[in-house]
């Protein structure tokens, strides 16, 4: 059934892919995906590969700045190191383009018993370079390059601190190894957790790519800190700069920074040797130049296209868009160490945004302005329905009477920069908040971002950031706990470490509801729309299953079964 | 420049009348003969005023969102339509032109100061003096301006103010190198050498003597450094690194055009602040060229 | 002349040292780190202070900033100018690369601007003042006044998409084999927009000089000797005329670096303009120090060749010298 499934799906195009993968919900997901690992027929390999229609494709995104090397140890949403990554490597798991079901990769099952996690790993994977791939790999990357303390991963870590056993003490030096992995053989590993985590492991797991042993055990590891010149050791290697060798379907050909990044085809892929003859990918610095190749077709999938194009793209008979718009929004961060302590004055604040007008207005009616904190079937859980959310000025104007809002006071709006494509969102904002009374002022802070940020007292009511969660409630947890959003919220953090915990469809939707109304009740943050994701595809890129999504991982692009219409 | 018969007797006919009268007289007889200089200044006359009276020549202020408005065509109420955010693009170019113009004047102001001290000085005293003066010159000029300029601007963060100072501290060198040429051939003159015989005081010498002769042609190339004042805080603009909206330039109102969806159907987003940039700093250049004629006579065969 | 050329060379070396100086007081005005810049606002949210002060510790940003100037200035004498903090790789690697993508566009703006101002100018001299003139001087303070990125903006609309005849943007087309006509076909309309500007003052340029230079006492010598018009201007006229052409060739590359910045990021195109346009917005220190004194080193040596040139061109120099 899976197998047939998934045949009958490879020759049509993304859109009807997409089409049916929205309709088919959990379960057509499941198995679209699921089912190009590695199970086709041997004959039908052998059919695919005497029509295989290859071709190069072209892969662009908006990039303002470069991308550092290839050596990406984890996944990190928003970031182009995400899409590289996902050609290249593979992790344990995976999880369906809608976010409901988890899918094999390099574990092809996975079994969870009391706090330890049991992996039974995919045979026969071979990394770029012809070397089999191991249980050694697995508790090499997790293991050690994960969480050593010569590493300087800013975000990796965390991830498993306090849920992996051991990996506290390691990371911060005081332990050789991680106590909480083992591998008992060649395909299998196992987790020892602090606490029976189910989703909200296997979600940490989607951040980590896996590594090659024995081509970065190569490196002593006294060299994988950072050296005088403040260059991390590990990224200074061939491998990081040249191989950026992994078990994916593609393997790097040619990478210059900055400017082009070429693939071609692993033959010895698991899943079957990829149609493509060639895939680059190529950062677009400014949005003209990459709507511009778009429309001539130099460009074949753009990702994260401007919104102002939309209409543009949408009158073009040479593609097709996707809007799709992953867990990530934009959204203000109230300081509440300041003038924002009553949480009247924050709900009224809130109220008074006029989110469909900024929607209409701003991005083009590509995106629906926000109507909770959380959206659209996170959890499966409905995007409407939240208070303090709708359009209301006069009671926001009411709300911030009550609540003792200083009408003389000029509210300071931080950001980290004032670019030009958001500048008309910022001043949308301002006129908004200006007819309740509350004066605004841009506090743009530049160089200082970071400074102000992290260094107490923080030099701003409210700032605007981007905004991004995880799968699971646990990725929800920093809006109660982030020290620059105010004081840790106790009753918020209780309910993240239930739901946590909660594996039930239907009990962890009712949790997420919960979490929600109290979110928004709340207003530490005030989410205004989500991130437009609006990707371009040409016409005669074919065959992928399932639609690129902006969202954790690249492969529900169908990057085995792509190939260029002549 | 403008269409005129190269007869030689009509050349000089301007150059003998002139001979009589007065230097000022001279200057503007030449000046007017300068077709497009004139119409030029009159030009830049028009955008001063029109900058100067903002509030009186528009009806909107230009930070204002009008609902409906986003780039919205023009109309009775809004001649020149609205923008991206819904802000009536008449009332920006106009007040854009106070920020574009001032930032031009301002920066020229700064840069021109500092090359009258600093050329002053190395042209009149010579020596060591001048050595290390020139020096630094040759050094600053070896930068690519605007690629410095960039790169002070985002090192300062970018604002009006920085953009303004970073110009004006940066573009001296070219100037100061002119005022003391102007000074050294001045200096060996004979009225000057008269001067100093008498026991005139150096600084009596300089101001009333020798600056004055200074001036003419500094006062070309701080036309000029105008022109190219206003196209750098464009160039900053469009990088994020010049005026920060919602304050309007007419740099960082072009980057409007950044979007093909715009540049195709929105022609009142970004032509008249590409106009208003393009016929100024073409005035403005046109203005210098008439200035320098005039003051140049040996260049009035232009 | 031998010692002019001697002296000339040895004033390099000042020059350079003041280059390095003006450089360091300029980065010691920085304010806050590159740091800032280095992070996604989406991963900002989920880092702790204490991961950010590692962070900092572990690129070195702690350090005062003499400390960090001399190990910057220490390593750039041994011709290493320290590692690009985000591309992880030597700023010489970057610069040069950079250089590499950048230098074509540059000759082939010189080259095209150079032949068209050159060529223009003596047309517009020959007949001054008629209606030509006025439209070829007209032609020439456009390319002055209007900014480069405006004008780039409008080539890639009307050429490469209304007219479908270029590419937009890029180096290469990505999956042709490398190949002499793809280069070129990406380097002509990036190039076009970098040469406006330079046409259009080296039209003025050629016109006004050769204007002077026509009116001079051996032109009406070589006239009166019944030489053809055509040839009096191009023989006597334009030799002397354009003497100065190879200084002002010489001043125009930091112009063309400047307008480099804009055009490159129009364009896409990944040159010095480009990476230095992405190092100011990373702040990524090595990165602009590095990328300002190549630069700066590369528009002096420029200078230096064209007033090398113009000693040897021009029999003048050499008698006052000699």
């Amino acid at each position: 059934m899976q197998s047939s499934e998934s045949n009958s799906f490879s020759r049509r195009n993304f859109l009807k892919g997409s089409a049916i993968a929205a309709a088919g919900g959990l379960l057509a997901a499941c198995t679209q995906t699921a089912a190009p690992a590695g199970e086709a027929p041997a004959a039908d390999e052998a059919a695919m590969e005497s029509d295989r229609m290859g071709g190069t494709l072209v892969f662009g995104y908006p990039q303002k700045t470069s991308y550092q090397d290839l050596l990406a140890m984890e996944h990190n949403a928003g970031n182009r190191r995400y899409y590289l990554v996902g050609l290249t490597h593979n992790c344990l798991v995976n999880i369906s383009a809608d976010y409901t079901t988890w899918l094999p990769e390099l574990a092809e099952s996975w079994d969870f018993e009391g706090n330890d996690a049991t992996f039974n790993l995919r045979q026969g994977v071979k990394w770029h370079d012809g070397e089999p791939f191991t249980s050694a790999d697995v508790e090499f990357t997790i293991g050690r390059l994960v969480g050593h303390p010569n590493v300087n991963q800013w975000n990796g870590v965390r991830h498993f601190k306090g849920i992996i056993e051991g990996m506290t003490e390691f990371s911060e030096g005081e332990a050789d190894a991680v106590t909480g992995i083992s591998a008992p053989d060649d395909h299998t590993i196992v987790f020892h957790m602090t606490n029976p985590y189910r989703a909200a492991f296997l979600e940490k797991l989607l951040n980590f790519p896996i590594m090659p042993k024995h081509l970065l055990s190569q490196y002593p590891e006294d060299q994988w800190g950072i050296d005088e010149q403040g260059q991390q050791g590990l990224k200074n290697t061939p491998y990081a700069k040249q191989q950026g060798i992994g078990t994916g379907p593609f393997k790097v050909s040619n990478y210059i920074p900055d400017q082009i990044v070429e693939y071609e085809p692993f033959d010895d892929y698991w899943g079957g040797k990829p149609q493509l003859d060639k895939l680059a990918f190529v950062p677009y610095t400014d949005q003209l130049a990459m709507a511009a190749a778009v429309e001539k077709g130099e460009c074949h999938i753009a990702i994260r296209t401007p919104q102002s194009e939309y209409e543009r793209f949408q009158a073009m008979e040479h593609v097709d868009i996707v809007l799709n718009h992953g867990p990530s929004a934009f959204a203000w961060y109230h300081n509440l160490r300041y003038v924002l302590n009553d949480k009247r004055v924050r709900q009224g604040l809130s109220l008074a945004l006029d989110r469909e007008q900024i929607a209409k207005d701003f991005f083009f009616g590509t995106v629906e302005g926000a109507k909770a904190p959380l959206w659209y079937g996170d959890y499966g859980i409905s995007p409407d329905s939240a208070k303090w959310y709708e359009y209301n000025p006069e009671k926001a104007r009411q709300l911030l009477e009550e609540g003792g809002w200083d009408f003389d006071y000029t509210f300071r709006l931080g950001m980290s920069s004032l670019s030009a494509t958001y500048e008309p969102l910022y001043a949308m904002l301002r006129e908004m908040w200006d007819a309740v009374g509350v004066k605004t002022e841009f506090h743009v802070m530049a160089a200082e971002y970071t400074n102000i940020l992290n260094n107490p007292p923080h030099d701003f009511d409210t700032l605007f950031s981007g905004y991004g969660w995880g799968l699971t409630p646990g990725g929800f947890i920093h809006n109660f706990t982030d020290p620059r959003w105010g004081d840790v919220d106790e009753q918020g953090v209780s309910m993240i470490d239930e739901l946590i915990l909660v594996e039930d469809p239907e009990a962890l939707r009712e949790g997420a509801l919960r979490l929600q109304e109290y979110a928004a009740d709340l207003q530490r943050h005030c989410v205004i729309a989500q991130v437009p994701g609006i990707h371009v595809i040409n016409k005669r890129v074919q065959s992928g299953s399932v639609v690129p999504v902006y969202g954790p991982r690249t492969n529900w692009i169908d990057w085995v079964n792509v190939y260029m219409e002549a | 420049m403008t269409v005129k018969q190269a007869e030689p007797e009509q050349l000089f006919e301007p150059t003998r009348r002139s001979a009589t009268a007065t230097p000022r007289a001279r200057f503007w007889l030449r000046f007017r003969r300068h077709k497009m200089a004139m119409a030029s200044m009159i030009f830049l006359a028009i955008v001063a005023l029109l900058a100067l009276a903002a509030p009186y020549v528009t009806q909107h202020p230009p930070e204002k969102i009008h609902s409906g408005l986003t780039r919205a065509a023009p109309s009775a109420e809004h001649i020149l339509g609205g923008d991206v955010a819904g802000r009536d693009v008449w009332s920006r170019v106009v007040y854009g032109g106070r920020v574009s113009l001032s930032v031009g004047l301002v920066a020229v102001s700064i840069s021109i100061l500092i090359a009258l001290i600093l050329g002053s000085l190395s042209g009149y005293y010579g020596g060591a003096v001048d050595m290390a003066i020139m020096r630094v010159t040759d050094v600053m000029m070896v930068f690519p301006l605007l690629i410095l300029i960039m790169t002070v601007v985002s090192v300062l963060g970018p604002s009006i103010y920085n953009v303004m100072a970073v110009i004006g501290l940066l573009g001296w060198p070219t100037s100061a190198r002119l005022v003391r040429g102007q000074i050294l051939s001045v200096r060996e003159w004979d009225f000057v050498m008269a001067a100093r015989c008498l026991g005139v005081q150096d600084r009596n010498i300089m101001f009333k003597h020798i600056l004055p002769h200074v001036l003419a042609p500094l006062l070309v190339a701080a036309t000029f450094g105008v022109a190219s004042a206003i196209l750098t805080e464009a160039g900053l603009s469009f990088l994020g690194l010049g005026v920060l909206p919602p304050t309007p330039s007419w740099g960082n109102m072009l980057n409007g055009a950044q979007s093909i969806y715009i540049l195709e159907r929105h022609w009142w987003i970004w032509v008249p602040p590409g106009m208003a940039i393009l016929l100024t700093v073409l005035a403005i250049n046109f203005m210098g060229d008439g200035l320098r004629d005039a003051f140049d006579p040996r260049m009035s065969l232009d | 002349m031998s010692t002019y050329i001697l002296r000339r060379i040895l004033l390099v070396f000042p020059l350079l040292l003041g280059v390095t100086i003006i450089n360091y007081t300029i980065f010691a005005l920085a304010p806050g780190d590159p740091l800032s810049a280095m992070i996604d606002p989406l991963e900002l949210n989920s880092m702790t202070e204490e991961d950010v002060r590692e962070a900092k510790e572990a690129l070195g940003l702690n350090k005062p900033i003499p400390v960090r100037y001399l190990l910057w200035l220490s390593q750039a004498i041994r011709g290493n100018l320290g590692y690009s903090i985000w591309f992880n790789t030597p700023v010489f690697d970057v610069m040069l690369r950079a250089l590499g993508n950048s230098m074509p566009v540059m000759i082939f703006a010189l080259m095209t601007s150079t032949i068209a101002g050159i060529a223009l100018g003596i047309v517009s001299a020959l007949k001054p003042y008629s209606l030509l003139d006025s439209v070829l001087t007209t032609f020439a303070f456009a390319g002055v006044a209007v900014p480069g990125f405006f004008f780039a903006l409008l080539l890639i609309y009307a050429v490469a998409i209304r007219m479908d005849l270029l590419p937009t943007g890029g180096v290469t087309t990505p999956g042709l084999e490398p190949s002499f006509g793809d280069r070129l076909a990406h380097i002509i309309l990036p190039g076009l927009a970098l040469a406006y500007e330079t046409t259009g003052s080296l039209l003025r340029y050629t016109r006004s000089s050769l204007l002077e230079v026509l009116s001079q006492d051996y032109m009406t010598t070589a006239r009166a000797k019944g030489l053809v018009e055509r040839i009096v201007v191009l023989r006597h006229g334009l030799r002397n005329a354009l003497l100065p052409i190879i200084t002002i060739l010489g001043l125009r590359l930091p112009f063309l670096f400047g307008g480099a910045v804009l055009i490159e990021t129009v364009f896409n195109y990944p040159g010095v303009g480009l990476t230095m346009v992405q190092a100011a917005n990373m702040r990524d220190y090595p990165l602009m120090m590095g990328g300002v004194l190549l630069t700066a080193i590369l528009v002096l040596l420029s200078n230096l060749i064209a007033d090398l040139f113009y000693t040897v061109a021009d029999p003048r120099i050499r008698y006052e010298e000699g």
